[in-house]
């Protein structure tokens, strides 16, 4: 098979939008062929594997009905016993790559999920197409390129992201700023920070990372805070030319410099959970719209905005997908051993919330599988793009966690430890994500027992889920911004709800409705 | 103005670069077309200042040379370098062509100087010029430049980026302009427009080169339109060529021009075979081997309109192809009854676990919408194919798959031809798959009938049912193989089902198949693969071992006969009984021809028989049953027989009413049966079914047995359930096989309403309704804890009543006649107060 290199050299710029976005032009019905029948290679394989006997159980499976009738939903636990101990041989396929992240609220440290060679080039292409489309304006055209200067803001190996410019070499001349090599002896925050010198010298297209991040450099420009967007001296004619433009403007003009000024991205592929919260600045700094990509460890990349930037369309042969209706999750939410339904892609509805599960395909591990996602049906198409797909925005995190910009995802347990360890509460706490004008918050609601001044209170919990979550330190240490927010209510104001309620207040994103009433009560006591 | 052969060269050169220029511009705008178009207007702009300065036109041979003929003369190795780099696909920087661009700029103002050439004048027809200084420059940096773009090319060769085949003209193009180039250095050989000449070839094949290999995607038109002006311009040449030759060589014998004439007349008759010569070499250029691919659909429809085997038509089909397309690999998939399987291949490299193509697959349905012809490309990048299994995708990567063609038969897709790329890895041109297509819709319907008489073939020599070689096949291949003396020793093994009368009667015909199929397979499994395995008669199998000798042949029985018994016999299934008696014979050791093999197979076979049956034994000489073993045999049947009815009598005797029940039951049946005319074998059977009838009621809890009153309806069907468990006892003994079929038929009613088959009159063995009878008389006959015992009358009216419903009539009334003539007295019934 020609890869992208090839084919951009040999300029089949149709043959390419053919191989890499030709599901766009998929009808539901071919969507759904595509996913039934690659459903039951993916049976067949499981059936063959240790693991997916215990998960498939003994009824044999011969249609999408009775595998949502027999095999039940699961979660990571369910696997944690064969992946964390990287029992290759009890798999569906061999992996070739075990990629990790972070188990917040588990009993390890770490998940880890297997990949094989065809699982890697299914993502690796999924990839593509997204990178393509961030530098679509219309169906059918791009400017992608070999040799595109590729700022790569990314989490390292293990993680997923970090395999991507390892994969890619295979398949297109991207130039890395830094060079994967290089990159390899940087901090995270550091790579982010040499890349974008780079970028700034040189030029960069393409651009792939957390939303947030592309924020904050945004803001550091504008503000020219950041000694880092000191002018370096240019690497080539174009960026010489945007420099003393960028200069002039700065000093002469003495208006605010804004990053579009210095780099003329073709293209912004953004990942992390409050992608939408961030697009309209980075629109503002950079010029450019970012693209948002959704995938995660477990399912690689599941759906991808494109041109008009208005919802995202799944792929259609990288995950089989269903998804938890809010009715059904309301059901479980009050009874814990409720089984809830799930309804298939060809079934969502307009307007309607819900949990996303997946099946792996291609020799995957995962079936049934609650990645904890949450998405919304924003149409069953999308008209501007004429692409004739349910279309989904991606909402949050399930309710029991609290993501923040893609860093960290805060845990009932870590504010729990956070208030113990510092002894300042009496147990009666909530916590829920805010959403400001700029980023998203955590605001935590909680008795002050011993009444301590409302900065020493502020101070020794940020500290110590601080030292708890190390990835909520780097939202204060890459964002620069503390995400947290307290509301001091008063002594009783918890007991009295419950006495009203019959019911405690839930501790991770309790409604709007339950917080209003909650601090309604404080205040009247 | 000076009009001779000298200007001709410039002026042909510049009508062929304006041909060639119109087809790169008219082909796809590539890198590579952008690059050979520079470099043709370079030629073009050089050889018109050369035509022009030889014309000798005003302004001056001097202002040509140096304002048009110097500056095409230094672009034209910039260009060439730029057009290699392209053709390599050089892509990022690339330094060597940005110094020669300003070099070229510097030579240029070199010349327009005046630094270059000093004079030019054109005398007797000849153009005489001088050369400054600066001409060494501008030869030395030209010929610099014109070898990078040679290495750049040779580098690319060694470093296998492009193949030398590809390559070699444009190659050879570059060296004669550098020759070319050089040679102007030289005033005298300057003014003879070699450099011209060597160029112009140059560009020549280097055009070919562009063509053949397809570096660019040539327009069509201008494709036929090159096709038919050098056809007719060659022709034309040749002509009057040979006419002007001819005329003049005769005018010189003759003067009279009719004379001349009439002796030309036969040159005219020669100049069709010299067109016909033309086209040859034509088609050769622009269609490749055209001709040779017209012989080989010949010779292939010659071979195959005199053959019906299958085998040899598909590989003449494959050897046609291969020929015809140049393809590296070339398999063939036909038609089954679930897919397309592969028949015959010319790749040689080891078989992959699935090299089929099924029904199901993407690609087949993509014929099925009308597709022709299915590319590698589509498969990788079409959204149909995202849908392919992944063990698909390997089976296509297998075969090398460049292109696959259906072959249709009256609109049903009879086979698939999977075809790797050509030899030489270019792709396939329009008319090769236009060879292809015609050759598939000639072979198809041929392909069709092949197929249709060797399964008619096939037919006559498998068994249908179980699908193996039948009893012919056995003997004509066997007796072939001992005729060629295939095989220094062998065994043979034939394979007799035990009590498979039984298991028919028992469970019906189509069981009774199932089983053979099954059976059938487990040997089939069991031996090895050189092995052959045919049905060789109603339950019998025979297989034969190539090169086994006594000891191996052992074994393998073994294997065979402990398949079948871990499957039927041993599996959790209760109702599977069957074992399998396998005798064999060895070549040889025992015997000399086939026939006395077998033969000799067969007694060891009935030796297993007698010996208890679920054996496997090979023949010998000396192991006929003695009476000795006779005796043993009969001794371990009756140990066999007396414990299992002293089992029965624990399950009578557990309850008081119903001890010596079975016994009774023994007794009662033997005599009802005689008094139905039965002799010999069957009242043992009878009696020995009698005694064991109720044995499955070991497994009965005896809450459920002995519970007094009403059954629950759960507790009916535990106490309903003893009649299979008696099988599953029976059946693990030797012998007594042969009453199955009579115990589980006990609690069956003539009308059909029994358990635990439902099955009724006829359908129930005769024996079975035997027993009923005998059961339910004695059954009636007993005292209960809630009831006395029916006495005789009572319970004679009863079967009277039940007799046609639950009861065989004609049995009933053989019955009543026993009783009645007072033979119920000489037998010899237990615990039987009631009368």
């Amino acid at each position: 098979m020609r890869n992208l290199r090839e084919m951009l050299k040999e300029e089949d710029y149709d043959g390419i939008w053919k191989a890499y976005l030709g599901f766009l032009d998929l009808s539901i019905d071919e969507f759904m062929e595509i996913q039934e029948r690659l459903l039951f290679e993916q049976i067949d394989l499981l059936s063959k594997s240790k693991l997916g006997k215990k998960i498939l159980g003994k009824h044999p499976i011969k249609t999408i009905d009775e595998f949502r009738k027999y095999v039940p939903l699961t979660t990571y636990d369910d696997y944690a016993d064969t992946l964390l101990n990287q029992r290759s041989e009890d798999l569906p396929s061999q992996p070739k790559h075990w990629v990790q992240t972070t188990w917040k609220g588990g009993k390890q440290p770490i998940k880890l999920a297997p990949y094989s060679p065809v699982m890697i080039e299914e993502h690796t292409k999924m990839f593509l197409s997204s990178l393509i489309l961030s530098t679509s304006k219309k169906r059918g055209h791009f400017n992608l390129r070999n040799f595109d200067r590729f700022l790569y803001g990314m989490a390292p190996i293990p993680y997923l992201t970090g395999y991507a410019p390892y994969i890619l070499k295979a398949e297109v001349d991207f130039e890395y700023l830094p060079s994967t090599d290089e990159a390899e002896k940087l901090s995270f925050r550091e790579r982010n920070k040499v890349g974008f010198r780079l970028a700034m010298k040189h030029g960069a297209d393409l651009f792939f990372g957390l939303s947030s991040v592309l924020v904050k450099i945004g803001e550091g420009y504008a503000s020219s805070s950041n000694s880092d967007t000191r002018l370096p001296v240019p690497g080539n004619m174009k960026q010489a030319v945007k420099m003393i433009r960028a200069w002039y403007k700065k000093k002469i003009l003495k208006q605010q410099l804004l990053p579009k000024d210095l780099f003329e991205f073709k293209g912004i592929v953004c990942g992390g959970t409050d992608s939408d919260t961030y697009k309209s600045q980075i629109e503002y700094y950079y010029g450019i719209t970012p693209l948002e990509i959704f995938g995660g460890t477990e399912s690689a990349a599941v759906a991808t905005e494109t041109w008009s930037r208005n919802g995202m369309t799944f792929f259609p042969d990288v995950n089989f997908l269903e998804f938890i209706p809010k009715s059904e999750l309301n059901k479980e939410t009050q009874d814990s051993t409720y089984v809830p339904q799930t309804v298939l892609f060809n079934e969502l509805q307009k307007g309607e919330t819900y949990e996303l599960v997946i099946t792996k395909l291609r020799g995957g591990a995962f079936v049934r599988y609650r990645i904890g996602d949450i998405m919304k049906c924003v149409g069953l198409e999308n008209v501007e793009d004429q692409i004739k797909l349910p279309q989904v925005k991606y909402m949050d995190r399930v309710h029991n966690i609290i993501d923040l910009s893609g860093f960290t995802r805060i845990t009932k347990q870590v504010i729990g430890d956070a208030l113990k360890l510092e002894d300042i509460s009496n147990g009666y706490w909530t916590a829920c994500k805010e959403y400001g004008e700029s980023s998203p918050y955590l605001r935590l609601y909680i008795e002050n027992i011993n009444n301590l001044p409302y900065e020493e209170l502020y101070d020794r919990i940020n500290k110590k889920i601080k030292q708890l979550d190390s990835d909520y330190n780097d939202v204060h240490e890459m964002l620069g911004h503390d995400p947290l927010k307290i509301t001091v209510l008063k002594e009783g104001s918890f007991a009295k709800f419950k006495e009203l309620n019959q019911q405690e207040i839930i501790q991770i994103n309790p409604s709007a409705d339950h917080i209003q009433k909650l601090v309604l009560l404080s205040e009247g006591l | 103005m000076t009009l001779n052969t000298l200007t001709l060269i410039p002026f042909i050169s510049v009508i062929l670069y304006v041909f060639i220029l119109v087809i790169i511009i008219t082909s796809s705008q590539t890198r590579l077309s952008k690059a050979f178009s520079n470099y043709v207007i370079s030629m073009i702009v050089w050889s018109i200042g050369s035509f022009l300065m030889k014309l000798n036109i005003a302004p001056s041979p001097l202002f040509w040379n140096m304002f048009v003929l110097q500056i095409g003369f230094i672009m034209v190795p910039v260009f060439l370098l730029q057009f290699s780099y392209a053709l390599i696909n050089k892509t990022g920087k690339k330094p060597f062509l940005r110094i020669a661009y300003f070099a070229s700029a510097l030579l240029i103002a070199t010349s327009v100087t005046g630094n270059v050439v000093t004079s030019a004048e054109v005398i007797n027809g000849k153009v005489v010029y001088e050369l400054a200084s600066g001409a060494y420059a501008v030869a030395f940096i030209s010929s610099l430049i014109s070898i990078l773009a040679f290495v750049t090319m040779a580098q690319a060769v060694r470093n296998k980026q492009v193949s030398m085949k590809k390559v070699r003209l444009v190659i050879i193009g570059i060296s004669l302009v550098i020759i070319g180039g050089a040679l102007n250095i030289n005033v005298f050989l300057g003014q003879f427009a070699i450099d011209i000449i060597l160029n112009t070839i140059s560009a020549v094949l280097i055009t070919y080169s562009i063509y053949r290999n397809k570096f660019l995607e040539i327009n069509l038109v201008v494709k036929k339109g090159l096709y038919f002006s050098i056809y007719n311009i060659s022709l034309f040449a040749m002509y009057t060529a040979i006419i002007i030759l001819s005329y003049n060589f005769l005018h010189e014998l003759t003067q009279n021009i009719i004379v001349v004439l009439l002796i030309m007349s036969p040159v005219f008759m020669l100049l069709e075979p010299i067109r016909r010569l033309l086209q040859r070499w034509a088609d050769r250029i622009f269609y490749r081997a055209n001709i040779d691919r017209e012989v080989v659909l010949r010779e292939f429809s010659s071979i195959v309109g005199t053959s019906f085997s299958l085998e040899k038509i598909n590989s003449s089909l494959l050897a046609a192809i291969k020929a015809g397309m140049e393809s590296k690999y070339v398999s063939l998939l036909l038609k089954n009854a679930v897919k397309y399987e592969l028949h015959e291949t010319t790749l040689n490299q080891d078989e992959l676990e699935e090299t089929s193509i099924y029904f199901n697959t993407p690609i087949v349905q993509w014929f099925k919408d009308g597709n022709e012809i299915l590319l590698r490309n589509q498969i990788d990048n079409h959204i149909v194919f995202k849908k392919m299994w992944d063990s698909e995708k390997q089976t296509i990567s297998y075969y090398q798959t460049e292109l696959i063609v259906p072959i249709r038969y009256l609109k049903e897709i009879i086979g698939l031809v999977v075809i790797s790329s050509r030899n030489d890895g270019l792709p396939y041109t329009e008319v090769e798959i236009q060879f292809l297509t015609t050759l598939l819709n000639n072979a198809a319907a041929i392909i069709e009938n092949a197929k249709q008489i060797e399964q008619i073939k096939l037919q006559s020599i498998t068994d249908e049912l179980t699908k193996l070689y039948n009893h012919r096949y056995f003997h004509d291949t066997v007796g072939q193989w001992f005729s060629d003396n295939a095989h220094p020793q062998f065994g043979v093994a034939i394979v007799d089902i035990d009590q498979f009368k039984i298991y028919n009667d028992l469970y019906g015909h189509s069981s009774g198949d199932k089983a053979l199929r099954r059976i059938a397979e487990l040997i089939k499994a069991a031996a090895p693969d050189d092995s052959l395995v045919v049905r060789y008669d109603g339950e019998e199998f025979a297989i034969y071992y190539p090169n086994y000798g006594i000891k191996e042949t052992i074994q393998a029985i073994n294997d065979v006969r402990k398949e079948v018994e871990r499957n039927f016999l041993l599996s959790t299934e209760i109702k599977e009984f069957l074992t399998v008696s396998v005798g064999a014979a060895c070549y040889p050791d025992h015997g000399t021809n086939i026939p006395e093999i077998v033969s000799n197979a067969f007694s060891a076979v009935t030796l297993c028989k007698q010996s208890g049956r679920n054996k496997a034994i090979v023949y010998s000489p000396e192991d006929t049953l003695t009476d000795v073993n006779h005796d043993v045999q009969a001794k371990i049947k009756a140990a066999y027989l007396s414990s299992t009815y002293a089992l029965a009598a624990t399950i009578d005797a557990k309850d008081h009413y119903t001890f010596g029940h079975s016994n009774n039951v023994a007794e009662l049946s033997v005599a009802l049966a005689k008094s139905a005319n039965f002799i010999g074998e069957d009242l043992e059977t009878i009696r020995a079914a009698g005694l064991l009838h109720d044995i499955g009621k070991v497994g009965i809890p005896e809450s459920v047995l002995l519970k007094q009153g009403y059954l629950t309806d759960q507790e009916m069907e535990t106490m309903r359930s003893h009649v299979v468990q008696s099988i599953n006892i029976i059946k693990h003994i030797p012998n007594l096989v042969d009453t199955i079929p009579i115990i589980i038929s006990h609690h069956e009613r003539y009308d059909g309403f029994g358990y635990p088959r439902g099955i009724s009159g006829e359908n129930i063995p005769i024996l079975g309704r035997v027993i009923c009878i005998a059961d339910a008389f004695d059954a009636m006959t007993t005292d209960r804890p809630y009831r006395k015992g029916l006495s005789l009358e009572q319970a004679l009216h009863e079967l009277q009543k039940n007799s046609g419903t639950q009861f065989d009539p004609f049995l009933v009334e053989k019955f009543i006649g026993f009783i009645n003539t007072g033979g119920l007295e000489a037998l010899k019934l237990e615990n039987r107060p009631s009368f």
